[in-house]
């Protein structure tokens, strides 16, 4: 008879505990390696002067997703035509930097929330058979990098917060700094405060929204 | 005849032996001033991902921040994924790996800590160079090998 009420009462518990098990199991919060990689993912578009004002056509798409590589992973991830000549074997000559394809997609995928369109690339860059090949030249014509890009700065995490539902909340704010050659001092020259909303899709975080919060200093 | 070569042969001994020390410097300078021909090593296996760059710039913050975990004692048992992210410290230039053959490689550069001023405006308040040698242990993770932030600069 005990063990009659008992039964219920147990089955009752483990129902209620079940599902805030699964959300907690299914969504982690971010190592400090996931924490490092979203705030550099971030700092990487502000550098870039992106914003997620409207959706980005299949050729913005294209041409945000490669200089986004180009800034963040130029040095360890980018094949150059000198290193590796096999690789840009029958490549016209224009075409000096490769980007495998996977990376191209997937941060396509996780950074600007689309999908690489093969028949609608930007002007200055070309899919082989296993990447992206990049005219560096013709890629920055029409949009040139901003000297300012260069100074010394960072993104500081001021707020890290994991909603109900597990999407991740972060917000901060980007500085730079330029040197005062009348004081020697490197003085604060751009700031802008930043939110951004990522959703966890296969084991990775995809950022789903990014807004400079207030008016950008500089 | 007989006499003044017994009274030379101390004197000649004392030379030898006053000569002695500097022979060996000579020949020492000598190797010095050849030039040393340096093996560039091959490349690594695996070069550093934008994940483990990113991590060994936090160290770097971090060990400036905290000179207690500097000491090689400390060094050999440190988590770098496990580390705080320090708020106002950063690393610049970001790029400046340099391997160094057997999975070691060198970072180089600069930190600074930014804070506000007394009149509220914000700037760098405090950099240092700084010079790290970190290896990648055979289970992939990290180990710094050493750290060196040289005299404050400014």
């Amino acid at each position: 008879m005990t063990k009659k009420a008992i039964f219920p009462l147990v089955l009752a518990i483990l129902l209620a505990v079940a599902p805030v098990q699964a959300v907690s199991a299914a969504q982690p919060s971010p190592d400090t390696r996931e924490v490092l990689l979203l705030r550099q993912s971030l700092f990487t578009l502000w550098q870039m002067g992106f914003s997620f004002s409207r959706p980005l056509d299949a050729h913005e798409l294209c041409d945000a997703t490669l200089r986004f590589l180009i800034r963040n992973q130029f040095m360890h991830s980018a094949a150059f035509r000198e290193d590796a000549p096999a690789r840009f074997a029958n490549i016209p000559e224009n075409y000096n930097v490769f980007f495998d394809k996977a990376l191209v997609e997937q941060t396509a995928r996780y950074i600007f929330n689309g999908w690489i369109d093969q028949n609608a690339l930007c002007p200055g860059v070309f899919l082989g058979a296993s990447g992206y090949y990049v005219d560096m030249e013709r890629l920055h014509r029409d949009i040139p990098i901003n000297d300012d890009t260069f100074l010394p700065g960072y993104a500081s995490v001021e707020s890290l917060q994991q909603q109900g539902d597990g999407t991740l909340i972060m917000s901060g704010k980007f500085r730079r700094f330029k040197l005062n050659e009348d004081s020697g001092k490197e003085i604060l020259w751009g700031a802008a405060p930043f939110m951004a909303r990522f959703v966890l899709e296969d084991g990775k975080w995809r950022l789903v929204s990014f807004i400079i919060t207030e008016e950008a200093m500089g | 005849m007989q006499k003044s070569k017994r009274r030379l042969l101390p004197i000649l001994l004392l030379c030898a032996l006053s000569l002695t020390p500097i022979l060996p410097g000579m020949l020492y300078q000598e190797v010095l001033a050849e030039p040393v021909e340096m093996d560039e090593p091959s490349p690594p296996a695996h070069p550093l991902t934008l994940e483990e760059r990113l991590v060994l710039q936090n160290a770097v913050c971090v060990l400036w921040q905290d000179a207690a975990l500097q000491k090689p004692e400390a060094l050999q048992s440190l988590q770098l994924t496990a580390l705080d992210i320090p708020r106002d410290i950063f690393v610049d230039p970001p790029n400046d790996f340099f391997y160094n053959g057997d999975d070691t490689w060198i970072l180089e550069g600069m930190v600074r800590q930014m804070a506000a001023q007394p009149d509220g405006i914000e700037g760098i308040s405090k950099m240092q160079s700084f010079h790290m040698q970190a290896k990648r242990q055979a289970d992939g993770s990290f180990r710094i090998v050493s750290i060196h932030f040289p005299p404050l600069d400014r």
